[in-house]
């Protein structure tokens, strides 16, 4: 087991550093000069380009450049951006903890949602619940995002006035902790339902389909031979078996999760990490952007490990105790 | 005495591909889709003919409720909304079926390769393939676009690079599964190429979850395009359903026409290739075809 | 060895059918009827598709509506008919009443829990033990099953196991509550030979003496050796039953007599024409497609025109008896 989560973090480091050697290389690619790549067009001074040029090396060979590059990536200076001011790692931790929140909070509701129309679904295959489970996974697959997000301004902001159009907050915004937090809260309901629904859909389904395969299996028999109550056979033999592909696909779809969040919150104006994506990309701010994709793997990559070990936690087969035969 | 049963004789062995259909077709909500699918294929290659020339052209009052002037109303710079709509089914068929096919062909590419060869390529791909997983596609086709100048070419080769692993790590698994079969022995032993073994053996028999695969990478490829086309990152000279949506960002408020249909016909589309999709993995079910 | 005065398992008249996808409905199990007396083994045996399987779930009435239904029959239990009850009701004699094993012990065992959480599990179930008390009482009952190392096996997973070592588990969680009643659904045909014989010795040491087993096979030899009496099945049919003595030695069904006379015996070697071993010719007929009657007429080389309708199950002796044609006419 020891062995596993060495390699796995080995990996998952030799992949953020793929990542940086490749934002590198993306520098090089994008149009123009590195230094109007890396300066964009924030008006930098005759001073700061100089600096510039010096911080990454700009006049050596390409090798010593990238070297130099991964370098400082390593000691955690990702850059300067001239559109803010500030340096990257400042603007993009201003913007990830409302992505996070948002994402925390569509992951939880489509999880929960999703694992109990599933398994209900699963339950009575024949009843409603399965096909609105059907319904409800081929129409979240096929409607775009952003789009869905602004049908959902229309119906529950214009047409029945009940939640805000737009922005985390009031403004201005409320005093004190709790009613701030509950403030934010209440903008985030109409997001955070936008991107859960997205994986409502793929969750609901995958639930029905593995609780259906393993209602099927000789063990849930044998349960049911030796006179387990329903709900024991059900919850305790039954479920358990089920989660195991269910919370793999989870942990994996956190990529997809990112995606969504840069549209919903571009379609509900959240201060998040998506507007600041968007607004990079639109002023080829390089630094940002480049941040944003190497913090976003990042994440990713550590979602991969969490979930790679919640499996081995949940299922003993792969955890490699030996018994004597 | 035994009692004996008469000789029978069976009918002739029914045809792979009739089976294929047979199956589908019994599948009504797929064939269904299907037959709303070509409808939109029709609208998209005959349409542009039918309708005003131009959907960029100012043709009418801005934000017009659909009404007798315009169809499905029209757009905060008086562009009418069902002129872009069925210019738009042309171009997202075409951007979602070209962005399909880059990305096929470096998917099932590269899962080939690895499928096949195994070993140091195999491990190799898989680790490229890994890599390009790790990047949330979204933000990765975002930050490309800013290579180029904007076209649609660009945006085919956004979808296109972002897309492929899934259906590389799929045709890898099929090509491993095959290699290890006894007719792919045999074409070895009878001297075949590399290629040719390939081409000819394992590929055919890799098609149905390839095929199905690549079916609802089509729906993706068109949602995808979608996305980029609303935040603006495609080539602003062609209308498509994305871009109708981002145009009217601004507007869609108190003109909700002017999302309202272009989603709706994404929605539409995409939720027809899906049923298809389903539909064909169905009809190409081994149990499912025994009836 | 006759039954006592009441049996422990009466089976009457038991016909149960299936609805296939297509909209046919065909018919598993037809008018079956058996008995088990206290402490005594009952031996069903036939080949693969015959309905033996479907017995075993019949009777634990695991036949699941709306696919599976009881059509008709009785199944009395002591002096309760358990077609009557509703799941609740049964719930409570699973276990408790009736136990089973089942044929593949990897996939019959849940592959996320230890074998000792679900042996203890049946007992918790139905003698609300606690747990110390129940993992004491399932350590106890991998003892007496004799397994190797049985504290360390409590905690092992079912895949950390061996096959042999599998079956004793779920026999041990069958019989945890010492049913009145075990059914074993070709409880060794997935294990090597030798360990065959060691379940098989198991089974008949550390069953309590009044309770009694059903045992489901396609093996003879495992009928010789283990049950009293036997039922013989073919397409859904009870078409032949009587102790194991008498179906053995004089079988009366043809069918019966074709596999007996297949079983290679390696004294009458010469008579065996060069090169072939005797066999039953033709195949087992599909449940969608049976034929007229008799079942197995259009196999039988003594079939007669009477055979096109079914015949009844004739008396032979006490407790046996044949359906079959023939042994009507030569009364």
């Amino acid at each position: 087991m020891k062995g596993g989560i060495a390699a796995r973090l080995i990996s998952g480091i030799s992949l953020l550093l793929a990542v940086v050697v490749l934002n590198f290389f993306l520098i090089q690619l994008a149009p123009g000069d590195a230094v109007d790549v890396l300066v964009a067009d924030g008006g930098a001074t005759e001073e700061a380009v100089k600096r510039i040029r010096e911080d990454y090396g700009l006049d050596q060979p390409i090798g010593t450049q990238l070297f130099t590059y991964v370098l400082n990536i390593l000691t955690g200076d990702l850059g300067y951006s001239f559109h803010f001011n500030k340096q990257v790692t400042e603007v993009i931790f201003e913007a990830l903890p409302v992505t996070i929140l948002l994402g925390l909070a569509a992951l939880f509701l489509s999880s929960i949602l999703g694992v109990v129309l599933g398994v209900a679904a699963a339950l009575r295959p024949t009843h409603l619940t399965s096909h609105v489970v059907t319904l409800i996974s081929l129409i979240g697959y096929a409607t775009p995002t952003f789009w869905f997000g602004m049908m959902m301004l229309i119906a529950f902001a214009s047409w029945l006035p009940l939640f805000p159009a737009y922005g985390l907050t009031s403004v201005p915004p409320p005093k004190g902790f709790m009613p701030y937090a509950l403030d934010a809260a209440y903008h985030l309901v109409l997001p955070a339902v936008t991107l859960a629904g997205l994986f409502l859909a793929s969750i609901s389904r995958l639930s029905r389909a593995s609780m259906l395969e393993v209602l099927n299996a000789d063990y849930i028999r044998t349960a049911e031979a030796m006179g387990l109550t329903r709900a024991s056979v059900i919850y305790k033999h039954a479920l358990r078996n089920a989660a195991i592909p269910i919370v793999t696909m989870i942990g994996l779809q956190l990529g997809q999760l990112l995606s969504g969040a840069v549209l919903v919150e571009t379609v509900f104006s959240l201060p998040g990490i998506g507007p600041l994506l968007f607004e990079s990309v639109l002023r080829r701010d390089y630094p940002v952007m480049l941040g944003i994709l190497l913090m976003s793997a990042g994440m990713v990559i550590f979602a991969n490990i969490l979930t790679d070990l919640t499996y081995r936690l949940i299922d003993p087969r792969i955890r490699g105790r030996s018994h004597a035969r | 005495m035994p009692v004996e049963t008469p000789l029978q004789i069976a009918p002739p062995p029914e045809r792979p591909w009739r089976t294929t259909w047979r199956v589908f077709a019994a599948n009504r909500p797929a064939l269904g889709a299907l037959i709303v699918l070509i409808g939109i294929i029709l609208a998209g290659l005959f349409g542009p003919y039918i309708v005003a020339p131009n959907p960029f052209e100012m043709v009418n009052v801005p934000l017009l409720p659909p009404s007798e002037e315009a169809l499905l109303g029209t757009d905060f710079l008086g562009r009418d909304v069902f002129t872009a709509l069925v210019h738009g089914a042309r171009t997202t068929l075409l951007i979602g079926i070209a962005a399909t096919l880059l990305t096929m062909v470096i998917g099932i590419g590269i899962g080939a390769f690895a499928g096949y060869f195994g070993g140091f390529v195999d491990d190799t791909l898989m680790r490229v393939t890994e890599f390009f997983l790790v990047l949330p596609n979204l933000v990765f086709a975002m930050i490309l676009t800013t290579l180029f100048s904007p076209s649609i070419w660009m945006v085919v080769f956004a979808i296109g690079v972002v897309n492929w692993c899934p259906l590389a790590r799929l045709t890898r698994a099929e090509f491993v599964r095959i290699k290890g079969q006894e007719f792919v022995l045999a074409a070895r032993a009878a001297g075949a190429s590399d290629m040719r073994i390939n081409l000819r053996t394992i590929l055919p028999n890799a098609m149905p979850p390839l095929i199905v695969s690549i079916t609802l990478l089509i729906g993706v490829c068109i949602l995808f395009e979608a996305a980029l086309s609303f935040l603006g990152l495609t080539d602003p000279d062609v209308m498509t359903w994305g871009l109708m949506i981002g145009a009217s960002r601004d507007y869609f408020w108190d003109a909700a026409w002017t999302v309202s249909y272009p989603g709706l016909a994404i929605l539409i589309t995409v939720l027809c290739i899906a049923l298809i999709g389903d539909g064909l993995n169905d009809a190409f079910n081994p149990k499912l075809r025994k009836r | 060895m006759a039954a006592a005065e009441s049996p422990m398992l009466e089976v009457h008249g038991l016909t149960v059918t299936f609805d296939l996808q297509e909209g046919d409905r065909i018919t598993v199990l037809n008018e079956v009827s058996l008995t088990v007396g206290f402490g005594e083994t009952l031996g069903v045996i036939g080949e693969s598709g015959c309905g033996k399987s479907t017995l075993a779930l019949a009777i634990m009435r695991l036949v699941k509506p709306p696919t599976g239904r009881i059509q008709s029959g009785t199944i009395r239990l002591g002096d309760e008919d358990l077609v009557m009850l509703n799941e609740a009701q049964m719930r409570q004699r699973r276990g408790v009443d009736l136990g089973m094993i089942f044929q593949e012990p990897l996939t019959s065992l849940n592959p996320v829990y230890t074998v000792g959480e679900q042996i203890a599990e049946v007992l918790r179930r139905h003698k609300g033990l606690t747990r110390a008390e129940a993992s004491a009482r399932a350590l106890d009952m991998l003892r007496q099953l004799k397994l190797p190392d049985p504290e360390d096996k409590l905690h092992a997973f079912p895949h950390e196991l061996s096959g042999g070592m599998r079956q004793r588990v779920m026999i041990a969680m069958a019989l945890i509550c010492s049913p009145k009643l075990l059914i074993a659904d070709e409880p060794t045909t997935a294990l090597d030979v030798t360990v065959q014989a060691q379940i098989f010795d198991l089974l008949k040491e550390i069953r309590p003496a009044s309770s009694a087993m059903i045992l489901i096979t396609h093996d003879f030899g495992a009928v010789a050796e283990m049950a009293d009496r036997v039922v013989v099945m073919y397409a859904g049919h009870c078409i032949e039953r009587g102790t194991v003595r008498e179906v053995v030695t004089s079988p009366a069904h043809p069918y019966t007599q074709g596999l007996l006379a297949c079983v290679p015996d390696i004294t009458n070697a010469g008579t065996y024409a060069r090169g072939t071993l005797p066999e039953v010719a033709g195949t087992v007929p599909s449940l969608t497609n049976l034929p007229e009657g008799c079942p197995f007429s259009p196999r039988c080389d003594r079939a007669i025109e009477k055979c096109t309708t079914m015949p009844p199950d004739v008396p032979l002796g006490a407790g046996r008896s044949v359906k079959c044609w023939l042994a009507e006419v030569n009364r």
